[in-house]
């Protein structure tokens, strides 16, 4: 007996023919009884559109329904016949074939793996088992072990490749022992042996619904229940010698089967989003004669999908892309991964993600944790340059509080996993017990689209630590937590969580979906080759020749279902449109599907000129958009500065801060901006500088400042940088601090010689770090004084002549002497910071005090004091032209800003400094410098 | 607009003589410009078909992706053509043949059969290709994938964070002292990352010994130092200025200053070879005095630079461990990884293996673009073309041009091109120096610039002579074929820059302002400006807009230039970093902060509760989804640029959503990475020489001829014992001042790499000359007014002057030299045809838009029913994680699922009271996990089976008394005399429950029929949760309620009863409930 074969037509599309079908053949007056009947279909959402198909059916005949069953071609072959062993899952398949191969001598395993992965390392073997275990599965679905390949390689001409699938085939049966040993069975195997030994049964009628290609196991085991089956074969019967006796496609039928595609279907369009745009034109042109949700967007490239999306939402339609989305975009799965991270590394840069994710912020909000954390956080790395955390924390203890507090509670919610050993059940209890502390009590709603998505991840999550917690004992690797959350990462990895039902929506189906979906219009994006349809030309084991030799799925057959699939899309939409691209979302050329060619040899002629031409010809209306039409000029400004209380001190170094930019003077010392985050690899000049000035400081105070030798005031130095990097830095800063502070070490060697030196000249270091009390500086404009506030580094005595000097450290990399720093030809003072300290110390009553730097530059040779050399008259200048300066804060004079060097300035966003059209606030004043070309 | 690249309209016409060569089995050509490239790629490639090759058994690459769709598109196009239309078939007889129409048809059918066949790749994807295939010969991950930039500039980082912490801290310390040579730079990271970025390609390139060529030169002991000094600091010196010189040397000695000691006085003089000092002759007692010193000084230079060259290769070579094994842990690998590992691989000598895999022969190869092709590249693909070149019927093919070559920097070597005739068995050559695309001006330009005696007519390139003579003394003349072109070829100066302007900015701005004007007077005609850096294409793309044209950055550029993006990423910022109060202050001050309710007066707590609900829907929605959201209110703010760039910045948010962190700040990092193009190619196009390649421009203006020839000093001088072989010397490159003291062979090395970029220089020239069509505007600075003598500068302009006016000054706003006619465009063709009429740039008046428009949705029509299963609705709508994890939960579905087994085994507890054990073992044998105690739970099911409750619910005298199902009296009356029961097990339900599609199992259904007709329906739902008192009980019962009524709506929908007529029962299978 064989399988009956009935022929839909192609009057309705698919499904509604089905209906009939069963109405006709299984209804009565009163009732339609399919409760003995097995719907077999390709995928979930045609068995709930049939099923909702026959419920509408029902309902209108008045008829009782008694459902049938509706079974997916992957769950088909186990309704029919019982499994005498239980089933490996897919991660014990993969572990069995990685100690397969571990388990072989590595010999043996040269034409497969001729090098190794170190065997201590599971995460680069599992992508071998997994290799392994495809191949196994392909293979065997139709009914072929490795053996089988090396005696049809045998007559393949080129094949060069029997030593190495011999290889494989002696892998393969140390796999099949592994599973036996434990009694499992993968299912292919228990197939093969459900066939091999007649095992397959079924009181059910089984009804074959859009399954034009079917593996050999199936057919094998359909025969068997042959009598049973009906293959619903969705074409006209004058097709019927393109289908084979299972109702499947005859893959050579097909390869030139005419399609007669109208010209008008076919839209070119060049890059990915001229697709879109195509897409909602096309839509546009249907001028409101369907529901949206009569509309579906066909996608063989699945990521055109947000492009349409926001195409669409542009043009005010909603979509809804059925796939959903990636599980790794829930918070479940980013609170498992960055807690992964964190507890793999312990790094701050792994506990700043941490401290983002925000279930594990609302989490610590509601324990009361106080906020803050975060710029605490920045704050510390950036101080103390810490790679990791260590158990003692740096710096004064209100710097930190609210960051100790959080880190205190993440460790205890983490505990459990952190201190979970083998067995993996302990782990993967703590990983459950962490999941149900951070969303445990929140009451979630399904129909609620974030609800939705943590619920189904919560879900997914749960069944996959099953699956691993599962695994027999003897297959597990040995992992660490984190390595166990590795690979319930990796094994979630990919897994799509379906959206929302959304009945005003536009839908978007991949490709494989459209032959059996039924509503009217129909738009498919991608006709291009390697999507519609797809095809393999190299591969690392099965190349199309050895799969045609083995009759495994190949081009031919790929051709042929597509060929099908839009056949029937032809047949049976009232609007089907098709888009073809040039250029891929990534930049690649692709060649139009060779599908739109199988057509007379005119057609495809004209059909080719138009598809390869690489220029687009064709001129649209534009798409009206539910976006704001542009303005004529943009209104996004570099804010005016407000009216502030008025300043009364002011530091001596700010006063370049004025000189260089009035505008950023005011963000930076009127409103006190600053800039944060955390992205230091290393100390940066400030953090550089600084650390040298605290060091030089204690010296000053030392006793050590009379010395007159250079190798003690090295000791002191040397002593007094480790003390202080101890503090700053504790033990587990960044690694290249280390080499920084080596530096620096290197540099005060050099200052030590230089100091002996000016020491046995007669200077000694009066005063270190000294500042004014306040109005102890007062600098006098106008007859009215402003504060000035300054800390001198160090102001030297000559006991020999009585001379007096003022010294500012300077650690930059390249020594620059005051006068360059303070003066500059073109635009004349532009630091005014030593001349005042003539003010600021004028309480010291120190007469005619020398101004200078010591600079400790990177050249060593160079480090020592730079005097600087201004008459009185300079001077003179400098005080007239801080008047200047004073005068204007007074004024509020911050308006506009000047251009500054953008690399290191925190304010350029604001004042637009890359900006091409830059405008400003309140004013036409718009006209900037063009960026500079620089000198080449 | 015509279209930037060659159209077919101007089809190359070749003599016959070139016909036969296309038929050449082995054929290199050397094509320059213009000369019709892709038409011989096409010619061959068709003529490789029609002789009936298999088209998978032809591989094609080139260089980029754009170049490999348009050599496919050109195949297809040609064929298709000649399908229709007798001059194009006629044409490709000529060139491609012969072959006539049928076959041009059954050609063009057979390839569009074929078209996953088609092999035309970039030389990249096709070694990614090989390497997947491979993967596991070459020692790869099966899974590994190609790294983006953003992702392996954080492997970099971290790679460098590991050779700093790793075991060999102490050594990498000790290196860096040796690279700094003593100075103590306060970057560590910086610096190191700044060597890999210089340094690595070369380190990856080359063997250990390479980097250790610089033989170590003998110097003088501490002591003998000593000695040598006093001894010249005794001297005796002619005069005070020589003690004074001398005493200034000796104190450099005496400090180890060497670089100070050689630079002054008489050890300056005395080591240049002068024997004077301030016109007073060096006594011979003084030079010997100083030769020991200065020999010392000598090798003091040369050992040093010798350690640097070491340490370096030290340095990185611990960071290549590193950056590997993180490559390795994250299985990722850059295109010249996957390039290198199969050059290194012996595997490749395999071919027909490595075919095998790719499903293909690969019998024919066709090389685009062979001058780039890099030393690995060649590698890899020579076995390949050494099977073609020799098998009888295999064929090679390559064309290039070694006036081309301008990707040295990223390791083409152009001279493999000239070395493949060689190399290869039997290849014979051919060469084009016709263009089909210049106009007779422009050639003419072209042959009077690389002219023979260019280097001795400038007679100041000092170093770059040589290669520059060498250049030009392969220079063909070249030809036109549009000798019916119009055009205009000048060479004019810019006016001189004002005091506090740099002339470099002044030329390019002139420059602008000319294109103005050409977009004014010759609207028809494209323009390309050509520059040379980038920082020129930002400088021209501003002055462009400022003056009113419409121009766009070829490649894009990246979206800061816009006030808006900046405003959105500030935002990020303060997502990523509350405490930023620059970043809270400018997104406060916008309109953004309007939109997101941020005002300048928020203190930290607002901010908070505003960065958080952003932070959390990044994260819940995705980068693209939000950033539409926040981008939307700033649309009515913006003109059009700015909507487009805020658009744009949409677009790269949805790209950067699939690989998004948890840190706003990557995304960040991203935008300001990312060069976005434009939508549309303006009339004019503003790019640099590298990216102009394979284009061509009705109008090319060069404003930046300015630049020196050979760019900055490269990182380091290499050197090659010939052209096409490995690099054998490395050396860092040293100070002008040090090079004499070296070993011949290191300084051949530095003179190697100088030659290598004057020569890459020359091919800039040719490249930008040669995209010009009709007019060539060359604009350059004029001499200083204040420069007392004309010094030729050693830069393009230089070169261009001694082509065509000499070395003379040249005056501000000048016209140099003219060639053709500067009203080219108004007029006729050369040969009296008139001009093909281009279309004008096109109108404003926009046509009216079109709108979506829908009809109402009816649910009926097209599905879209929410999937819904009654068990769903367990505790009603809401549901909690806790009671999806629980651990307790899952033994407890365990026991749950064998014992529903059981109970469904039941039909009524009255008839088959006697359950046999080894069934119920059966069924539990399929439910249950391995572990679970089957004894106990039997025993616990017989206890249960045995308690009243139980009994009743499943016995048919449970159905005697009616009153529970509400019937009429009629229906009633009847079901008294003939009721029959039926009883249906785990029975599957379905129905259409509002909008939502409800399916699920009902565990126990009891029909009650007459006449075979239902009138009413129990459902009986069993539960097994373990019931600890009556009040828990019944808060279980109310979770379940809503689950129970679902169930009895469909059913009722099913049987076709009213819904009153169904009832539901909860059955609790406990122990002793
Ligand atoms: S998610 Fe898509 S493929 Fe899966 S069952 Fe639903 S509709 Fe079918």
């Amino acid at each position: 007996m064989s399988i009956t074969r009935h022929f839909l037509g192609f009057d309705t599309p698919a499904l509604a023919a089905v209906v009939d079908y069963l109405v006709d053949r299984f209804a009565d007056r009163e009732s339609l009884d399919l409760s003995r009947s097995m719907l077999v279909l390709p995928g979930g959402r045609a068995a709930r559109r049939l099923l909702e198909l026959l419920l509408e059916r029902a309902d209108r005949d008045n008829l009782r329904l008694k459902p049938p069953t509706t079974v997916m071609l992957a769950g088909l072959p186990e309704r029919l016949y019982e499994p005498q062993r239980p089933f490996a899952s897919d991660l014990t398949q993969r572990l069995a074939w990685v100690q397969a191969l571990q388990q072989m001598d590595p010999t043996e395993l040269k034409e497969v793996l001729p090098q190794l992965p170190p065997s201590s390392d599971p995460a680069r073997w599992l992508p071998l088992g997994e290799m392994l275990s495809r191949l196994h599965v392909e293979l065997a679905a139709d009914g072929l072990d490795f053996d089988d390949v090396v005696q049809s390689g045998e007559s393949l001409a080129g094949f060069e490749e029997v030593a190495r699938w011999q290889a494989l085939r002696a892998v393969q049966r140390k796999y099949l022992a592994i599973l036996d040993d434990l009694q499992i069975w993968d299912k292919q195997t228990a197939r093969l042996v459900a066939i091999e030994r007649k095992e397959c049964a079924t009181d059910n009628d089984v009804l074959l619904i859009g399954m034009v290609d079917l593996n050999r196991t199936v057919r094998l085991m359909l025969d068997q229940v042959a009598d049973h089956v009906t293959a619903l074969i969705h074409a006209p019967v004058e097709l019927a010698d393109r289908f084979d006796p299972h109702g499947c496609l005859l893959p050579d039928a097909w390869q030139d089967s005419p399609l007669a595609i109208d010209e008008n279907r076919i839209r070119l369009a060049f890059r990915a989003s001229d697709q879109a745009e195509a897409a909602v034109r096309t839509v546009a042109e249907y001028e409101g004669r369907f529901a949206a949700s009569e509309v579906v967007i066909g996608l063989p490239n699945e990521s055109l999908a947000p492009l349409l999306a926001r195409k669409f939402d542009e043009c005010g339609a909603r979509t809804r892309w059925v796939a959903g989305r990636a599980i790794e975009q829930t918070g479940p799965y980013q609170v498992l991964s960055a807690v992964g991270d964190w507890l793999a590394s312990n790094r701050l840069e792994d506990l700043a993600a941490v401290l983002r994710q925000a279930d594990l912020y609302d989490w610590l909000l509601a324990q009361g944790v106080e906020e803050g954390w975060l710029e605490e956080l920045d704050d510390y790395r950036c101080e103390h340059l810490q790679a990791r955390l260590s158990n003692h924390w740096l710096g004064s203890e209100r710097n930190t509080a609210r960051l100790r507090a959080a880190v205190a509670r993440l460790q205890q919610l983490l505990a459990p996993v952190a201190d979970a050993a083998d067995p993996l059940e302990a782990i993967a209890a703590a990983v459950r017990k962490l999941l149900v502390e951070v969303y445990g009590e929140r009451e979630l709603s399904r129909l609620v689209e974030a609800d939705h998505y943590l619920l189904a991840a919560c879900r997914k999550i749960d069944s996959t630590i099953d699956d691993i917690v599962k695994v027999d004992p003897t297959l597990r690797p040995t992992l660490s937590p984190p390595q166990f959350v590795r690979l319930l990462l990796e094994e979630l990895s990919g897994e799509m969580i379906a959206s929302l039902v959304d009945p005003a929506a536009i839908e978007m189906l991949g490709w494989l979906e459209l032959p059996l979906d039924d509503k009217p219009a129909l738009v498919v994006t991608s006709m291009n080759e390697g999507f519609v349809p797809k095809s393999v030309n190299a591969d690392p084991f099965l190349p199309n020749r050895l799969r045609q030799a083995l009759k495994l799925d190949d081009n031919q057959r790929r051709l042929a279902r597509d060929a099908y699939a839009l056949q029937v899309l032809l047949a049976t939409r009232e609007e089907l449109t098709l888009i073809v691209g040039k250029v891929n979302a990534d930049g690649d050329a692709v060649a139009p599907s060779r599908l739109l060619f199988h057509e007379t040899a005119d057609v495809v002629a004209r059909r080719a000129m138009r598809l390869f031409q690489d220029q687009p010809t064709e001129k649209f209306r534009p798409l009206a958009t539910r976006l704001p039409p542009p303005q004529a000029a943009p209104s996004f400004y570099v804010p005016l500065p407000r009216p502030q209380a008025a300043v009364e001190s002011l530091a001596v170094t700010a006063f370049r801060t004025y000189l260089a930019c009035p505008y950023r003077f005011y963000l930076a010392h009127v409103l006190r901006l600053a800039a944060s985050g955390d992205e230091a690899a290393e100390m940066d000049g400030g953090a550089f500088g600084s650390l040298l000035h605290d060091v030089l400081a204690k010296f000053g105070a030392s006793d050590a400042k009379h010395l007159e030798d250079a190798r003690p005031i090295e000791e002191f130095l040397e002593a007094e940088l480790a003390q202080q990097a101890k503090q700053k830095f504790g033990k587990h800063h960044l690694p290249s601090v280390e080499v920084q502070l080596a530096q620096l070490r290197a540099r005060l060697f050099a200052f030590a010689r230089w100091q002996a030196d000016w020491a046995r000249q007669g200077w000694r270091i009066q005063y270190t770090e000294w500042k004014p009390q306040p109005s102890e500086a007062p600098f006098d404009v106008d007859g009215r004084a402003i504060d000035l506030r300054g800390r001198v580094d160090r102001i030297d005595f000559n006991e020999a002549n009585g001379e007096w000097m003022i010294f500012d450290y300077k650690s930059g990399n390249n020594a620059v002497t005051p006068a360059k720093a303070h003066f500059s030809k073109s635009q004349g003072w532009i630091d005014l910071q030593l001349p005042l300290y003539r003010y600021v110390v004028q309480s010291l009553e120190i007469e005619r005090p020398q101004l200078g730097y010591i600079v400790l530059p990177r050249a060593l040779a160079d480090v020592g004091a730079l005097p600087a050399e201004w008459s009185a008259e300079e001077l003179e200048d400098a005080d007239a032209s801080a008047a200047n300066v004073v005068r204007q804060i007074r004024a509020a004079a911050f308006w506009p800003p000047k251009d500054v060097n953008a690399m290191f300035d925190d304010f350029a966003a604001i004042c637009q400094t890359t900006v091409y059209d830059r405008r400003y606030e309140g004013g036409e004043a718009i006209e900037s410098l063009a960026p500079d070309a620089g000198e080449g | 607009m015509k279209a930037a690249k060659q159209s077919s309209r101007s089809l190359p016409m070749q003599g016959k003589a070139k016909v036969s060569m296309i038929a050449t089995k082995n054929l290199l050509i050397r094509a320059s410009a213009g000369t019709g490239k892709t038409f011989q790629l096409s010619n061959r490639f068709i003529r490789q078909l029609a002789g009936g090759v298999p088209v998978d058994e032809i591989l094609a690459t080139t260089f980029t992706r754009k170049a490999a769709g348009e050599i496919l598109d050109r195949v297809m196009l040609r064929l298709a053509e000649a399908c229709v239309d007798d001059n194009k078939l006629r044409q490709l007889d000529e060139h491609a043949g012969p072959l006539d129409r049928d076959q041009a048809r059954r050609l063009l059918v057979g390839l569009t059969r074929q078209l996953h066949r088609l092999r035309i790749h970039t030389l990249d994807s096709f070694f990614g290709q090989i390497a997947r295939t491979h993967a596991l010969e070459l020692g790869l991950s099966p899974a590994w994938t190609i790294i983006d930039e953003l992702d392996d500039a954080r492997l970099r980082a971290r790679a460098i964070e590991a050779v700093l912490g790793g075991e060999s801290k102490a050594e990498v310390h000790r290196l860096m002292q040796l690279i700094n040579a003593g100075a103590a730079d306060r970057s560590v990271s910086e610096r190191i990352s700044g060597q890999v970025s210089g340094l690595y390609d070369v380190f990856q390139e080359t063997s250990h010994a390479a980097w250790q060529q610089i033989p170590r030169a003998a110097s003088l002991s501490e002591t003998a130092v000593r000695a040598a000094i006093e001894l010249l600091q005794a001297a005796e010196m002619p005069n005070g200025r020589f003690s004074t010189a001398r005493d200034e040397n000796c104190a450099a000695a005496l400090t180890d200053d060497w670089d100070t000691f050689l630079s002054k006085g008489l050890a300056a003089k005395i080591s240049g070879g002068e024997t004077t000092y301030y016109r007073v002759e060096i006594p011979d007692s003084v030079m010997s005095l100083y030769q020991p010193l200065l020999q010392h000084a000598k090798s003091h230079f040369v050992n040093q630079l010798a350690e640097q060259t070491e340490a370096t290769w030290q340095l990185l070579a611990t960071f290549d461990a590193e950056y590997r094994r993180l490559k390795t842990e994250q299985r990722a690998l850059r295109f010249d990884d996957v390039t290198r590992t199969l050059a290194e691989s012996a595997r490749l000598e395999q071919t027909a293996a490595v075919s095998y895999r790719l499903d293909a022969s690969l019998g024919h190869l066709l090389l685009d673009e062979f001058q780039d092709t890099s030393l690995a590249q060649w590698q890899v693909v020579r076995p390949f073309a050494d099977r073609v070149a020799r098998e009888d019927q295999g064929t090679f093919f390559c064309v290039g041009d070694t006036k081309q070559a301008i990707y040295g920097w990223r390791g083409g070597v152009a001279e493999i091109f000239d070395a493949v005739a060689k190399e290869l068995e039997n290849v014979q050559t051919d060469h084009l120096e016709q263009s089909f695309r210049s106009s007779a001006a422009v050639i003419q330009a072209v042959n009077e610039t690389f002219v023979s005696d260019l280097a001795a007519r400038h007679g100041r390139l000092g170093a770059a002579a040589e290669p520059c003579a060498e250049w030009v003394a392969a220079f063909p003349q070249h030809s036109t074929a549009r000798r019916e072109l119009t055009g205009y070829v000048v060479l004019e100066t810019s006016p001189e820059a004002g005091p506090d302007e740099g002339q470099l900015n002044a030329t390019l701005d002139y420059a602008a302002a000319r294109v103005k004007q050409l977009r004014e007077e010759a609207p028809a005609f494209n323009i390309g400006v050509l520059v040379r850096r980038n920082e020129a294409v930002r400088r021209l793309i501003y002055q462009l807009q400022r003056l009113g044209v419409d121009a766009s950055e070829e490649g894009g550029g990246t979206l800061t230039d816009s006030a808006a993006v900046q405003l959105v990423l500030s935002l990020m910022r303060l997502i990523d970093h509350p405490g930023d109060t620059v970043a809270g202050y400018h997104v406060a001050h916008s309109p953004l902060g309007a939109s997101i309710g941020l005002s300048p007066e928020d203190g930290p707590g607002r901010v908070h509760a505003i960065v958080n609900h952003w932070r959390r829907r990044l994260q819940q929605f995705g980068y693209g989804r939000v950033m539409g959201e926040l981008v939307e209110p700033l649309l009515a703010h913006a003109n059009r640029r700015e909507q487009l760039r805020l658009r744009q910045l949409t677009d790269l948010a949805y790209q950067y959503a699939a690989d998004a962190t948890l840190r706003c700040d990557d995304f960040v990092a991203y935008v300001e990475l990312q060069r976005v193009a434009e939508a549309t190619e303006a009339p004019v196009r503003v790019m640099t020489v590298h990216q102009a390649k394979g284009l061509q421009f009705d109008i090319v203006v060069l404003p930046e001829l300015a630049v020196s020839l050979g760019g900055q000093n490269p990182s380091c001088a290499v050197g090659r014992p010939s052209p096409t072989s490995a690099i054998d010397r490395v050396c860092l490159y040293p100070k002008q001042a040090v090079q004499p003291f070296l070993p011949e062979e290191i300084q051949s090395a530095i003179a190697e790499t100088e030659a290598r970029r004057i020569k890459e220089a020359m091919c800039l020239l040719y490249v930008q000359m040669t995209r010009a069509v009709h007019a060539l505007h060359m604009i350059i600075p004029p001499t200083k007014k204040d420069q007392k003598t004309e010094s030729m500068p050693c830069k393009f302009h230089g070169l261009l002057r001694a082509a065509y006016v000499g070395t003379e000054r040249v005056a501000e706003n000048t016209v140099l030299k003219e060639i053709g006619d500067p009203r080219w465009f108004e007029q006729p063709y050369l040969d009296g045809r008139a001009q093909p009429k281009h279309p004008e740039p096109e109108a404003h008046a926009a046509p009216e838009p079109m709108t979506l428009a829908f009809q109402d949705h009816d649910a009926s029509s097209h599905g879209g029913r929410q999937p819904f299963s009654p068990s769903q609705l367990e505790g009603g709508a809401k549901q909690r994680v806790a009671d999806l994890l629980t651990a307790d939960n899952r033994v407890a579905m365990n026991r749950g699922t064998v014992m529903h087994a059981w109970f469904e085994q039941i039909t009524w507890l009255d008839d088959d009271a006697v359950l046999d054990e080894s069934l119920l073992r059966k069924v539990a044998a399929q439910g249950a996990d391995a572990g679970t105690d089957v004894d106990a739970l039997i025993k616990e099911f017989r206890a249960m089976l045995s308690s009243a409750e139980v009994r009743s619910a499943l016995s048919r005298s449970a159905y005697s008394d009616l009153d529970r199902f509400r019937l009429t009296a009629a229906v009633r009356k009847q079901a008294e005399s003939s009721l029959e029961l039926v009883v249906e097990q785990e029975t599957s339900i379905a129905a259409i429950d509002g909008e939502t599609l409800l399916t699920g199992m009902i565990d126990r259904l009891v029909i009650l029929q007459v006449a075979a007709r239902p009138i009413a329906a129990e459902v009986i739902d069993f539960k097994t949760d373990r019931i600890a008192d009556a009040a828990y009980l019944a808060s279980k019962a109310k979770h379940y309620q809503p689950q129970l009524d679902a169930y009895r709506r469909a059913t009722a929908k099913m049987l076709r009863i009213a819904p009153r007529h169904v009832t539901g029962k909860l059955l609790f299978v406990n122990n002793g409930n």
